[in-house]
């Protein structure tokens, strides 16, 4: 295994958001701005590369017919801390997530990973597997989350881009705009691909 | 039966194992959590007493006395800086016209409110929120009596005396409900 397929399957081939489209949920409802976009991103990836160590340590001494429950148990449980330490240390960010940080839990994306890739795969590479999925949602998730402030908010990270003239379009902050400009988005992103793959 | 049995074990060694180490980072993260909120309810409290260094919460036994008699009052700090006794900050709750109404009143060492805060409000945009956003209301209350109830008027002057926010009357009265209430457990029980 190369650890370059690893990095390009989770980025690009694989990519979580524009082409397996798992984990979505939260993806419409955090990518409001790019501030929570980036928090949601770094919550995302500590799960995920935790959760995938700690499962492909585990591996050999799991019981196979009760791998889903002990799966949950462990993402749960890091979920929890993520939890715990941003309450602690970054509440702004906390509080604008809500809700969305104890639902990674049920993102789907990270017990994908657990069941496809971490409970087959030694430690080294679960990390790894971890860390590019996970840079693959937060590249999906900082794009949307930048064009939906851009045009939603008339900002960048909270600050004002085109001053007071400048009418945002508001439809960008809701659901509405994030499902229309996502699609718009796995459009381009799988033209790209299939662009590559002819080339 | 003997593998169902095993299984339970395995999960069960799991989650214990989980929680163990949940309590543990739960107790790093616990105290700096209960610090926070600790400072945040601080804000107001540094606004009327920005002299001050620590809040002090009264003692249950006390709290009990205020509460049989002045329910509203529901908590109660005194304000000192560096252990010197600079004044008491009493929290109340009363009902508005949208819903409660939660004030902060502060009174000094001489008997006189030293500021009040409307922390939670739920009134009428532009009408019964200028509680909050009229500074001139608040300001009336600034070193009036504290050992006598106050009156709402539309042209405060004497001790007694508060602005009445035309088209809020039933929003300042709220507020005066409590401000009073906090007024007569602070004459009752705090005053010299």
């Amino acid at each position: 295994m190369k650890l370059s397929t690893i990095f390009k399957n989770g980025i690009i081939y694989e990519n979580p958001i524009f082409v397996q489209l798992i984990g979505m949920c939260s993806v419409l409802a955090i990518t409001n701005t790019v501030q929570n976009s980036v928090g949601m991103s770094g919550a995302v990836i500590a799960v995920l590369v935790l959760s995938n160590i700690v499962i492909s340590i585990m591996r050999k001494f799991i019981p196979a017919k009760i791998r889903i429950p002990i799966f949950i148990v462990v993402i749960a449980t890091f979920v929890t801390m993520v939890e715990m330490f941003m309450k602690a240390y970054a509440q702004p960010l906390y509080l604008s997530l809500g809700i969305f940080i104890p639902l990674i839990v049920v993102n789907c994306l990270i017990l994908a990973r657990a069941e496809s890739f971490a409970s087959k795969n030694g430690v080294f590479y679960s990390a790894m597997d971890g860390l590019a999925m996970g840079l693959g949602y937060s590249v999906a998730v900082i794009i949307l989350g930048s064009i939906r402030e851009i045009l939603g908010s008339g900002s960048f990270w909270g600050i004002s881009l085109f001053g007071e003239a400048f009418q945002p379009a508001a439809v960008f902050v809701g659901p509405p705009g994030a499902f229309i400009l996502l699609g718009i988005l796995i459009g381009l992103f799988n033209a790209f691909i299939k662009n590559r793959a002819t080339n | 039966m003997k593998e169902t049995i095993k299984l339970g074990l395995v999960l069960l060694l799991v989650t214990a194992i989980a929680g163990g180490i949940l309590a543990g980072v739960n107790g790093v993260t616990a105290p700096v959590i209960a610090e926070m909120e600790r400072q945040e309810s601080f804000g107001a409290l540094l606004e009327i007493f920005p002299e001050a260094n620590d809040f002090v919460e009264a003692d249950p036994s006390l709290m009990d006395q205020i509460l049989s008699t002045n329910p509203a009052v529901f908590e109660v700090y005194q304000a000192t800086k560096d252990g010197e006794e600079l004044g008491y900050a009493l929290k109340t709750l009363s009902g508005g016209y949208g819903g409660d109404i939660t004030t902060l009143i502060g009174i000094n060492n001489e008997d006189t409110i030293a500021g009040l805060r409307v922390l939670v409000q739920t009134e009428t945009k532009g009408l019964g929120t200028r509680i909050v956003d009229d500074p001139a209301f608040r300001e009336s209350f600034l070193d009036k009596n504290a050992l006598a109830s106050l009156n709402p008027v539309k042209e405060p002057s004497a001790d007694d005396e508060v602005m009445l926010l035309s088209g809020a009357t039933v929003s300042t009265e709220a507020v005066l409900k409590g401000v009073n209430a906090a007024l007569d457990a602070y004459a009752n029980y705090l005053a010299n």
